[in-house]
């Protein structure tokens, strides 16, 4: 069992001289993969007319149905990140990705089988259930790796993972389109084949960052490093294990803080291409009317936005502290939130694209601090732990988001009868609300109660065994 | 003598090839959103 061993958080404890820039690569191969999920709807489409191949038939998928693949991937994202966490910590990294590996590629390979033979529960069982294991686990464990590599630039660090997340959609989406024109044919419209596809070239793609991966030795610091003398008291020296981190006020604010912060984004980000259409319409606009293929440009360039700031915002809140950083996303954010509707209404798209431009930065800038924001509260011990507990918020935020949003936009428009143009603004004040919201339970957070701190002879006793300094 | 001169270092050819393996299919997923946004300014 000499491959089984090897993943053993013991063999991959990184020996000295063992460079720590070779572990973003590891996590981003990881992230890159995982982040398909978000580029999940280019198969939309093509999976409602598996059996009718040109146009859907009788007994093909509706959109309602396979709506569903993405809603039980992110809800076990966050439920696996969230049961898995201390496991995680325990058999380290090199073993959880592997599963992660297992889980992800092997979703693809059940859910190609269930669109081969059209059976919709196979689909989610496959992308769905496992898929949404491989993305729990393949999520937060090069993240927790990565915070206990980088003690003096932990926002950096995971800023560069969590970018690759981002950065998974773009390769996704035009990967998926070019292997399903590939396979398309009289029979078939190519989407078992790209899947079988995918899941082998995922697999192989993850198993580098398996590979590559190392954990620090007890005790490691990076070269010419020595821990800021100065008693910043929002970035603890304890720690706090994960089944105690759930029972302080700082780990609910945190979770109010993500949720809401995601909440924002996704109002946006689900309704991006149809609002800009909407509202610079030639009615409205004239010449300067948005079309589809503007519409689409507007999408991608939030894309961009998304995954930049998220190493963007992650790398600043190392220089002015996470609590600053996330005001900055409230405060800013509801600004933006509230004078969209009057930028919509001056005519020129470019302030309102700049807007939102920022906002979506911050909404994944969010994503992407509020890891290095709980070793700043709970310390690096179990942060794997507790990030797969607050990933919980996300995946609340992405499963009843959209819900909120569309529920809103067309009760102004159903009920109270504005026109769908006008219905935006509500949506965007109350988007507002939520980030003042939002503010509120970020200011409530204060440095953790030393009553919750773990002892130090704790810490030592559950720790990796104990090697020399490597090389930073 | 420092510890870390005992033990062998990773070599920067390394370090440069596992950030060319991810960072190529990123920049190339990248490049095709960026094309995609040029239809804003047309």
């Amino acid at each position: 069992m000499g491959f089984l061993s090897f993943l053993d958080r013991e063999k991959s404890i990184a020996k000295p001289g063992y460079s720590r820039w070779l572990v973003p690569p590891a996590a981003l191969a990881i992230h890159l993969c995982i982040g398909q999920i978000y580029a999940y709807s280019v198969f939309n489409e093509p999976m409602t007319r598996i059996v009718g191949i040109d146009a859907p038939a009788d007994g093909d998928w509706q959109l309602t149905t396979l709506g569903w693949i993405f809603s039980i991937a992110l809800f076990t994202l966050g439920a696996s990140a969230a049961l898995f966490g201390k496991w995680l910590e325990k058999a380290g990294p090199r073993k959880a990705m592997f599963v992660a590996a297992l889980c992800f590629a092997g979703g693809f390979l059940i859910a190609s089988f269930g669109v081969s033979i059209h059976n919709i529960w196979l689909v989610y069982l496959g992308h769905g259930v496992l898929g949404g294991i491989g993305l729990g686990l393949g999520y937060i464990s090069p993240v927790s790796t990565l915070i206990k590599w980088f003690p003096d630039r932990p926002g950096l660090a995971t800023g560069m993972a969590i970018m690759g997340f981002g950065g998974g959609a773009m390769v996704a989406s035009p990967l998926s389109v070019s292997l399903m024109d590939f396979f398309a044919s009289s029979t078939s419209t190519g989407v078992a084949e790209t899947f079988l596809t995918m899941g082998l070239i995922y697999f192989v793609f993850m198993m580098f960052g398996v590979f590559m991966v190392r954990v620090p030795a007890k005790d490691w610091k990076p070269e010419n490093y020595t821990p800021p003398a100065s008693t910043n008291k929002m970035i603890t020296k304890n720690n706090v294990e994960a089944d105690v981190a759930i029972k302080t006020p700082q780990f609910y604010f945190l979770f109010v803080v993500l949720m809401l912060n995601v909440t924002a984004g996704i109002g946006v980000l689900g309704q991006a291409s149809v609002m800009i259409q909407e509202l610079f319409s030639a009615d409205s606009v004239g010449d300067k009317a948005i079309g589809a293929a503007a519409a689409a440009g507007f999408v991608g360039l939030l894309s961009l936005f998304n995954m930049g700031g998220r190493f963007f915002w992650s790398s600043i809140s190392d220089k002015i502290g996470r609590k600053n950083t996330y005001s900055i996303f409230f405060l800013l954010g509801a600004v933006l939130y509230f004078v969209i509707p009057s930028l919509g209404n001056l005519g020129s798209a470019v302030p309102f694209i700049i807007a939102f431009c920022i906002i979506i930065s911050m909404y994944g800038g969010g994503f992407a601090t509020i890891p290095a924001y709980l070793r700043d509260m709970f310390g690096t011990f179990e942060v794997g732990a507790i990030h797969g507990r607050l990933l919980l918020a996300w995946s609340l935020a992405a499963v009843f988001g959209p819900s909120l949003i569309n529920y809103l936009r067309a009760y102004q428009i159903e009920t109270v009868g504005l026109p769908a143009a006008q219905a935006y603004s509500f949506t965007m004040y109350i988007m507002a609300g939520l980030l003042v919201i939002g503010m509120i339970a970020n200011l409530l957070v204060k440095p953790v109660d030393a009553k919750y701190h773990m002892k130090e002879k704790d810490a030592t006793a559950s720790s990796t065994p104990k090697l020399q300094t490597a090389k930073s | 003598m420092k510890n870390s001169e005992q033990h062998s270092q990773t070599s920067p050819i390394w370090i440069a090839l596992a950030w060319g393996f991810v960072s190529i299919p990123l920049l190339w997923g990248v490049g095709q959103v960026f094309l995609k946004t040029l239809a804003i300014f047309q």
